[in-house]
């Protein structure tokens, strides 16, 4: 779930790409981004890495401002937030109430488990 | 087995935990009984129907399903309306006492406007489909037929406000499904006037 | 008891006495239960890993249940199987819990049974005279996994799919009858409609009766033996002067409400699961099942439920030679066949770890060690360092048993008790 909500956020322009954007999250991603005309593009943030063996080589590091789209950033964050979050509910639309339920059931067995077991050690007594 | 056995605290335990179980079992039992009760699509598919009564003529009949069961929208003549009146003396339950009907059906024309008469084309007998005989002194049903339903497995009759006759199997006249009239065209089975928008 | 002529004002368990007497004449009811659980002498010194024996009946009643409930609303066709579970975990009311109740509760079994199986051998519970005992248990173990392998189909997830494709190809590997023998299990050229109408009927009828009968018996020779004790000393040979075992104890009410705790013990961590975590991290619920079956595409890493994968890691740690795949089929099968021939494999004087010497207590620590990291291999993908720890874990497995009539003679013992031990708590 975090996972979507920060690969929508993570598109930036690459020319290189056949969908003419990249994924910060996901290298190379081959889906297109879909909510570019609610985000716009945002430009990536190239940074000159020097790596052990003395090689430099370019990183996208963070992502810029690009062209703007339909939405601000905050409305843009808060449209994946609430798309992400219904994508989740629609998958399991009992979750919530069935881990709610959970708390109670299993506090109740444990009540159970209890009283059983101080029945079987009342009735162990017996044995010696 | 031991003379050091408290009885009192044993029977408090095993009272204890029967009772304990027990409630633990009956919850447990419900989500295997309600699994039983009609799903979200069986609730789905047995939602309210919208009929189009504008094509229907007067004196002919429209069966449309709801829930499995044939519903029946009869659009009344005037002289069918008329008739009802005739043959009160004849019927089994004629002010629809005993009878299953939504408290706005429940007249002697067993509608909501007497022009359109809406039943469930089930008899309620043993559940066969009625058969339209609408025409009075039918040639099978004798010349003292007034018109009306005939079920055809027990011969039970129905005049045409679905009112049981006197004398036939059938206990109670046909069973009118709550509706409601969207508009002059439309009728809403499955759902009653007062919550119809 | 309540005579004709004073029955009319007999008390309610006069009246019960009456009834029950009535019932005893006619069927042995009261006789079956005191022979049966009322008053069999189990030893009393049985420790909580014999609470595994009563899990598993529990387990089985609830996936009898629990399974009878979604055939309700399952539909054995490969057009709508899919279909009709999801429409069983977002229409049916409840329908969601009785479907992660049958799927919890296949590992659960599976859990169960693993330490139920290990129980015995710590304890040297299929030894004479209980052969028999563990014979029938085996081959519960072996209708069991033939019962997950069928009801795994069901749900006609790409896992499923493609888990049934490569489980059925295991036979094709066998030599002359292998290919004809593939088509017959499906009934087609691949798993089809027709398969999976086979697999449901095996999976909801015909394994349960047989797995059912297969426990009756498993019961009915364990109370014949009596049962063996974290001792291992025979109950049966020190008895009092009525001839009960002096260490026996009634199952009833003693071990009736021990078991009771047990299952509430049990049940916690399960319902825990069931309403928290169904998936497990996809141990128990894997994701490629979540998406109908498609002939077309394997998923991406194919593997067993977590049960099989001990045995699927075997399969894979035995390579190809003289251009067939048959010895890893053979060396899996022939893992399972083993633990049929565990009372003639051990010979050791005594049954019971406690009084075993070092040897026997490494070579089975070292088992679980070796099993449990199998089973962690047929979880992962067939690569290094995974690859070499699966052929070193084989080996291991089948020393383990092979070599068993040896170093459990050769091994040092110390002396059993002549009673019991128990110490009141």
């Amino acid at each position: 779930m975090d996972y979507i909500y920060t690969f929508l956020r993570s598109y930036y322009a690459d020319p290189s790409r056949p969908t003419g954007v990249n994924n910060l999250v996901l290298a190379n991603t081959a889906m297109p981004h879909v909510l570019a005309h609610l985000q716009g593009v945002p430009q990536p943030k190239i940074e000159l890495v020097t790596a052990e063996g003395g090689v430099t080589e370019e990183h996208v590091t963070g992502l810029l401002p690009g062209a703007p789209g339909e939405l601000s950033t905050e409305e843009y964050d808060e449209f994946v937030r609430d798309t992400v979050n219904f994508l989740d509910y629609v998958g399991e639309p009992v979750k919530a109430e069935r881990q709610k339920m959970g708390v109670w059931v299993v506090m109740f067995l444990v009540v159970f488990w209890l009283l059983a077991w101080l029945l079987k050690r009342e009735y162990w007594k017996d044995i010696r | 087995m031991s003379e050091h056995v408290d009885q009192g605290r044993r029977q408090l335990l095993t009272a204890a935990t029967a009772l304990t179980g027990a409630v633990g079992a009956a919850f447990a039992a419900v989500p295997f009984l309600a699994s039983w009760k009609p799903s979200a699509r069986a609730k789905a598919l047995g939602a309210p129907v919208e009929i189009d009564i504008s094509k229907l003529e007067p004196g002919a009949l429209l069966k449309v399903e709801w829930r499995g069961k044939p519903v029946w929208v009869l659009r009344r003549t005037e002289e069918m309306i008329a008739g009802l009146d005739e043959v009160q003396g004849l019927l089994a339950d004629p002010d629809s006492e005993i009878s299953e009907q939504p408290e706005y059906a429940r007249n002697e024309v067993r509608a909501i406007r007497p022009e359109f008469l809406v039943v469930l084309g089930v008899c309620t007998h043993l559940g066969c489909a009625p058969i339209e005989r609408f025409r009075a002194g039918d040639a099978e049903l004798g010349a003292d037929w007034p018109g009306g339903f005939y079920c055809p497995c027990h011969g039970s009759k129905f005049d045409l406000a679905g009112r049981v006759f006197k004398g036939v199997p059938a206990p109670t006249n046909l069973v009118v499904p709550p509706y409601a009239f969207v508009d002059d065209n439309h009728i809403l089975v499955g759902q009653d006037q007062s919550r119809a928008a | 008891m309540a005579n004709g002529t004073t029955s009319g004002s007999a008390p309610a368990g006069g009246r019960m006495q009456e009834l029950l007497g009535w019932v005893d004449a006619r069927f042995p009811l009261t006789r079956m239960w005191e022979e049966q659980w009322g008053k069999y002498y189990a030893p009393k010194n049985l420790n909580n890993w014999y609470l595994f024996g009563s899990l598993s009946l529990f387990v089985l009643v609830l996936q009898i249940v629990s399974g009878i409930f979604l055939t309700m609303n399952y539909k054995p066709a490969a057009a709508e199987a899919f279909g009709s579970v999801e429409y069983i975990m977002r229409d049916v009311e409840w329908g969601w819990l009785l479907r992660y109740l049958h799927s919890t509760g296949a590992s659960a079994f599976f859990l169960v049974v693993y330490l139920h199986m290990f129980r015995a051998m710590l304890y040297g519970s299929y030894r004479k005279p209980r052969e028999l005992l563990w014979i029938v248990g085996m081959l519960i173990y072996l209708v069991l996994m033939g019962e997950a392998f069928f009801g795994y189909l069901l749900p006609w997830g790409n896992m499923s799919y493609w888990g049934a494709q490569v489980i059925v190809s295991l036979f094709g590997t066998l030599p002359v009858i292998g290919g004809g023998l593939v088509e017959w299990i499906r009934g087609d050229f691949y798993i089809s409609d027709i398969t999976l109408n086979r697999f449901f009927a095996l999976h909801v009828i015909a394994l349960p009766l047989v797995l059912v009968f297969l426990v009756a018996a498993h019961l009915l020779a364990l109370h014949e033996t009596g049962s063996n004790n974290p001792d291992g000393v025979e109950i049966k040979k020190k008895k009092d002067k009525d001839g009960n075992p002096l260490d026996g104890i009634h199952s009833h009410p003693y071990y009736t409400v021990k078991d009771l705790m047990g299952l509430a013990f049990f049940l916690v961590p399960f319902c825990a699961v069931v309403f928290f975590s169904p998936e497990l991290g996809g141990l128990f619920l894997e994701a490629p099942n979540f998406e109908p079956a498609n002939p077309m595409q394997t998923p991406e890493h194919i593997a067993p439920v977590w049960y099989f994968t001990p045995f699927y890691a075997m399969l894979r740690a035995v390579p190809a030679f003289f251009g067939t795949q048959v010895w890893g089929v053979l060396v899996m099968g022939g893992a399972i066949v083993l633990l049929f021939f565990l009372p003639w494999l051990d010979r050791s004087p005594v049954k019971s770890i406690r009084y075993r010497g070092p040897v026997y207590k490494v070579a089975l620590a070292l088992f679980v060690v070796w099993f449990v990291i199998l089973g962690y291999c047929g979880l992962r993908p067939a690569v290094e360092p995974f690859k070499t720890l699966s052929v070193v874990g084989t080996i291991y497995y089948f020393a383990f048993f092979l070599l068993m009539p040896w170093y459990t003679r050769l091994d040092s013992y110390k002396p059993e008790p002549e009673r019991v031990t128990y110490h009141a708590h």
